[in-house]
């Protein structure tokens, strides 16, 4: 019984309330049985200090291979870049005894993965095997490069990396147009148009104009000139009748096969321009004005749909629907050039529409129709061509229309973009791919 | 419990705990030297993929973002600029550290290439181990080096 205002716990306090309430003394029997734990408790103690220390000691020995297993993956990741930087170089130097040549079957050693190349200077001697081989298309290359660190031969642990990259040249994308205005549709010819092709015959003698359709002449005062023409007479028409383009064409060639047109630039050429726009921040899309008020910057310019995918071909289904198809209109003052002349790649997946006196050296490649309406000096050193795709806009009546211009082929100048686009290979965007081991 | 016995007790945990402690520093610097590795390594890949960014282009116009060093002691320059300059202490957590780039000019030649449109990037990152003290090492370091070529674009 516990009464209030008195404690039977007395002085053992609180281990007495813990106990419900019982006063023991200080030699109770139990305290009495603790005799002879102390031995116990101590190898106990000991027990679980040696497993915290064993654990430790597992640790330390661990962390420092981890962190020299991290060193060797990141020195063999750069001895694999160093094997794709070596491809580059071999790519872009094909006369060099160490080159590799523009056009191959299998690329020669080392570049063949037969040799393993060591890389002077690291730390621990390390080296790469790298392979180039051809790659989707007559632009792409495929670099495999598998790094060592160290050497694929040392004894001991041994990191390996491996690298996967397509390497493209923006220059090969551009075939040669055979004509100086390229039309998949049909083509009319504005006054005063002069169209010439004889001036350069370096990538061979090319037409003035070349038409899926028919080519008709608006006005007078049209001069077309083809390079491998009679160079005393203009304007010669010759109908293909549906076929390839004739051995002796004239200056204009009408009805060609749709094989003709196998210049014109696939989704995956247009997929590579693509990625290239976007890197160096030329990438547009939807209807796009240039004028003075936003001049064209030099190099290539793409100009997409509004969606970003291609245009669908002709009579291929779904069709792209016309207002996502990209539009671009040049105007005064868009070449803001000192010598107000634009050079570059025009790529437009819709329609063009050139309504400038400026002069333009490059390639103008629009997926839809095209039309150059430029009074004045103004004109095209290069080629411009069209796919044919989509409606086309009136007055012009046809796929492609052309009045009051002067355009001359050059083929260095479709080639380069006018000197603007680089002609060196470099790593497609998006291609890297890195894997661990081999 | 007889005093003799806790006596005994206390004497062979004193024994096993003096065992175990004079093994922690020896562990100590086991993970530590694992850190510092890591660290240096982490160090020299973020100094290399800032090299790797740099724009080295045949144009036109040509672009050398990446520079030459002149000797295996000097920091790569291109034109009068320093491009990557040596950091020989780096701040905030990574004191302790120093770090250098050398780019290597291939027209002298590497790996059986003599061509200045390719070059040879070495990025090293220097330490000064922990002694099992937990102290600085008076003397000596170590380095995690990485390298690679860069190909002119």
């Amino acid at each position: 019984m516990i009464r209030a205002g008195s404690s039977p716990c007395g002085e053992l306090g609180a281990i007495c309330r813990a106990t419900g309430g019982e006063a023991r003394p200080s030699r109770h029997p139990m305290a009495r049985g603790q005799s002879g734990s102390a031995f116990p408790i101590t190898a106990l103690t000991l027990v679980i200090v040696s497993a915290v220390a064993m654990g430790f000691a597992t640790m330390a020995a661990t962390e420092p291979t981890i962190a020299h297993n991290q060193l060797r993956t990141i020195q063999a990741r750069a001895l694999a870049e160093a094997g794709v930087e070596r491809a580059i170089w071999a790519l872009n130097n094909p006369d060099d005894r160490l080159g590799i040549p523009p056009a191959f079957a299998a690329a020669p050693a080392p570049y063949d993965g037969s040799q393993f190349v060591i890389v002077p200077g690291a730390s621990a001697p390390g080296g790469f095997r790298v392979t180039v081989a051809n790659g989707a298309t007559s632009y792409e290359r495929t670099i495999t490069a598998l790094g060592w660190a160290p050497g694929e031969s040392a004894s001991g642990p041994k990191a390996v990396q491996k690298i996967t990259v397509t390497a493209l040249n923006a220059r090969l994308i551009v075939r040669d147009p055979p004509a100086a205005v390229a039309v998949r549709g049909d083509l009319h010819i504005g006054a005063n148009t002069v169209v010439d092709a004889r001036a350069d015959r370096s990538c061979g003698a090319k037409v003035a104009t070349l038409s899926l359709g028919q080519t008709s002449f608006q006005g007078t005062g049209q001069d077309l000139r083809g390079a491998s023409d009679d160079a005393t007479r203009r304007n010669q028409v010759t109908d293909a009748g549906g076929g390839a383009v004739p051995g002796a064409p004239g200056d204009a060639v009408t009805n060609v096969a749709p094989a003709a047109f196998d210049f014109l630039l696939t989704d995956a050429d247009l997929n590579a321009l693509r990625g290239l726009a976007r890197m160096r921040g030329t990438y547009l899309q939807g209807a796009v004005i240039f004028d003075a008020s936003r001049p064209m910057p030099d190099g290539l310019i793409f100009i997409d749909t509004v969606s970003g995918r291609n245009v669908t071909a002709e009579r291929a289904t779904p069709a792209t629907a016309d207002i996502d198809l990209a539009s671009a209109i040049i105007g005064d003052g868009a070449a803001a050039g000192p010598t107000g002349t634009w050079s570059g790649w025009l790529i437009v997946n819709g329609s063009v529409s050139i309504r400038t006196d400026a002069r333009l050296r490059g390639f103008v490649h629009a997926q839809g129709s095209l039309s150059y309406e430029g009074p004045g000096t103004g004109g095209l050193s290069g080629a411009m061509v069209s796919g044919g795709i989509g409606p086309v806009p009136p007055p012009a009546g046809g796929a492609g229309a052309a009045s009051d211009i002067a355009i001359a082929y050059d083929c260095e100048a479709v080639r380069t973009g006018g000197g603007t686009v680089a002609g060196r290979w470099a790593i497609k965007t998006g291609s890297y791919k890195e894997s661990s081991g081999s | 419990m007889a005093i003799a016995e806790i006596a005994v007790a206390a004497a062979v945990l004193a024994v096993g705990l003096v065992g175990v402690s004079a093994a922690f520093p020896s562990l100590g610097y086991a993970i530590q030297e694992g850190k510092q590795l890591s660290t240096a390594t982490f160090l020299a890949t973020q100094r290399l993929e800032q090299v790797r960014r740099a724009r080295w282009e045949q144009g036109p116009p040509a672009v050398d973002e990446l520079g030459v060093s002149t000797s295996r002691l000097a920091a790569p320059m291109s034109g009068a600029v320093t491009t990557f300059p040596d950091e020989p202490a780096l701040p905030g957590s990574y004191a302790g550290y120093s770090r250098s780039v050398r780019i290597a000019d291939c027209a002298a030649g590497c790996g059986g290439i003599a061509r200045g449109d390719l070059r040879q990037v070495t990025v090293s990152v220097t330490y000064r181990p922990m002694t099992a003290g937990g102290g600085f090492a008076a003397a000596g370091s170590r380095a995690a080096t990485i390298t690679m070529y860069l190909a002119q674009r």
